[in-house]
């Protein structure tokens, strides 16, 4: 009997409308409200990333110092770095830490936070061709990445 | 001595061809994340491209039409457009990452921004389209992918265990850190990467530019059987490089410059040059190749004239088909769309896509009436089925793989 016309009654289409916009309002709250469990694995997958860039941008410290890369390639390489840890910086920072990760959320942006640093202290290295600043660089951005992939090992 | 060069430059062409930017991607994310463990997928996909497009050849050879000219007469307007609508719309996404990838190659030499690159692309793409000969496009891009030979050369210098790179190749395993549906994920991206669509369209159209005959088949055969392997060969060293260079840092490819990296440790700067130079001439053959399919395809199926071998009045809708799908590509590169995402999601879909397109083929090759005495053996008619099945197997995997890895995270 609740059917009309095989439609529904509209006090039936009301509830629905209301529930699908409550979902659509808690699932899009910003910023997002993972669970403990999501909210590590993506601050794993953000150091993950960060420490993929931080490996690259000292690669590419070690060939320009041996003048193996051509014209701009390296600042080129050094500036998507850049922007990639801008990315996944973002990424991370704009999920609510839920609650009990506040050591682990503190200590996450502090090294997304130096290493954002640290390359953009790169980037403008190369981009001068300061050539003397490479190997300094390089040492910490390595000293850096074994950070990176220690604090990933403790968020497991 | 004519019928040696023709053989020759055929098969040069084809392996400098070959690869493109799903290739070029697809094999150094994998070959950084999982050494050489997922080149089985590259191997198998080798084989099957070369299975379906010496059929596809062998058809437009025969019968001087191309395949697809033939699936709406063979298989009805319905399948047809269900195998227009799902092979064009992979061909045309691959475009648009072949055009952002040209624009990628050269940012990467002169550090002026991708985006202010597409215009001039597309537009160099469209001419080239529009004046070019058909084999002037071929030929010379063709050639200059060649370049690409120096992720060959390069791992050869960097002197690593072959038989650590070899025991990789031939074990199914995995590093500790990655899952196996990221393996698989892979595995997937790879063989779609391999037996992409667009190939058959463009080798099948192309063979009609051509004006093959039956007397072709040799020549066209060996392009395909030694050209398209030697091409898959490039795939494995560029994979190859990448696991020697960049897997040991834990560095993860995501721009066209890492891919590269390994070509500056081993070669230094004239490496990175010639490789550079491969990257440009084999993305912008390979737009080049996809603009025309998707011309090809569309024209085909509606009954139009096209190809290169008429002149452009004698072909209005084909090439006006070029200048709006040109047009589209750029319009969704300047939308700011990293290209190399567009690649990633480019070979996904391929694998989607593959059972649209080689499915009609088999059909097509085992029919007397378009191939006569020419239709496919025993052999070939086994193996066709085998790889159907693995297509179909790819093809439904596709998706769920690529949401429950987040994309190969």
């Amino acid at each position: 009997m609740n059917r009309r016309r095989g439609g529904y009654r509209p006090g039936v289409i009301r509830v629905r409308v209301a529930v699908c916009c409550a979902l659509l309002a808690l699932t899009g709250c910003v910023p997002s409200e993972p669970s403990a469990t999501d909210w590590r694995t993506s601050a794993r997958q953000a150091l993950e990333d960060t420490a993929s860039e931080v490996e690259t941008v000292a690669l590419v410290l070690d060939l320009e110092s041996g003048e193996r890369l051509p014209g701009r390639s390296a600042q080129v390489a050094a500036v998507e770095s850049e922007e990639a840890l801008g990315k996944a910086e973002q990424t991370l920072s704009s999920q609510q830490p839920p609650a009990g990760t506040e050591r682990d959320d503190g200590t996450v942006s502090d090294l997304l936070g130096r290493a954002a640093d640290l390359v953009r202290q790169a980037r403008i290295a190369i981009t001068a061709g300061d050539e003397g600043a490479y190997d300094d660089l390089r040492a910490r951005l390595l000293d850096l990445s074994d950070d990176l992939d220690a604090e990933r090992a403790e968020l497991r | 001595m004519k019928r040696f060069f023709a053989v020759a430059l055929g098969i040069l062409t084809a392996i400098g061809g070959f690869v493109d930017i799903g290739d070029l991607v697809t094999n150094a994310q994998v070959g950084a994340r999982f050494g050489l463990s997922i080149a089985p997928a590259v191997i198998v996909g080798v084989v099957g491209i070369c299975l379906f497009a010496e059929m596809s050849g062998r058809v437009a050879a025969v019968s001087g039409r191309a395949t697809f000219d033939l699936v709406r007469e063979r298989l009805g307007p319905r399948i047809g457009l269900l195998n227009l609508v799902g092979s064009m719309g992979v061909t045309f996404l691959t475009f648009i990452a072949e055009i952002g990838g040209v624009a990628l190659s050269l940012q990467l030499v002169t550090s002026v921004n991708e985006l202010l690159w597409v215009p001039f692309v597309a537009l160099a793409v469209w001419l080239l389209l529009w004046r070019a000969k058909f084999s002037a496009i071929e030929n010379v891009l063709g050639l200059l992918g060649l370049s690409l030979i120096v992720f060959a050369v390069a791992l050869w210098q960097l002197g690593p265990d072959w038989g650590e790179l070899a025991h990789q190749a031939v074990t199914v395993d995995k590093p500790a850190s990655e899952s196996w549906a990221t393996w698989c994920y892979y595995a997937v991206a790879l063989f779609g990467a391999a037996m992409t669509p667009y190939e058959v369209f463009f080798f099948s159209s192309g063979g009609v530019e051509e004006r093959w005959t039956a007397k072709d088949l040799a020549v066209m055969r060996a392009n395909v059987f030694i050209g398209f392997p030697l091409g898959g060969l490039l795939s494995l060293a560029i994979a190859g490089s990448a696991a020697v260079v960049l897997q040991p840092h834990g560095i993860a490819v995501d721009t066209l410059g890492e891919t590269a990296l390994p070509v500056a440790e081993a070669l230094g700067k004239i490496g990175v040059a010639i490789a550079v130079l491969g990257f440009v001439a084999a993305t912008f053959g390979a737009a080049c190749e996809t603009g025309l399919s998707v011309g090809y395809s569309l024209a085909q199926y509606v009954g139009a004239q096209w190809g290169k071998y008429v002149r452009p009045q004698a072909a209005v809708a084909f090439h006006t088909v070029l200048l709006l799908i040109t047009l589209a590509a750029a319009a969704v590169l300047l939308t700011g769309v990293d290209p190399i995402v567009v690649t990633e999601i480019s070979v996904v879909f391929s694998a989607v896509a593959l059972p649209l397109t080689y499915f009609p083929i088999l059909v097509i090759a085992n029919d007397p009436d378009y191939v006569g005495e020419h239709v496919n053996g025993r052999v070939t008619n086994l193996l066709g089925t085998v790889y159907l099945v693995l297509i179909l197997v790819a093809a439904v995997a596709a998706i769920p793989l690529m949401v429950i890895t987040g994309m190969g995270q």
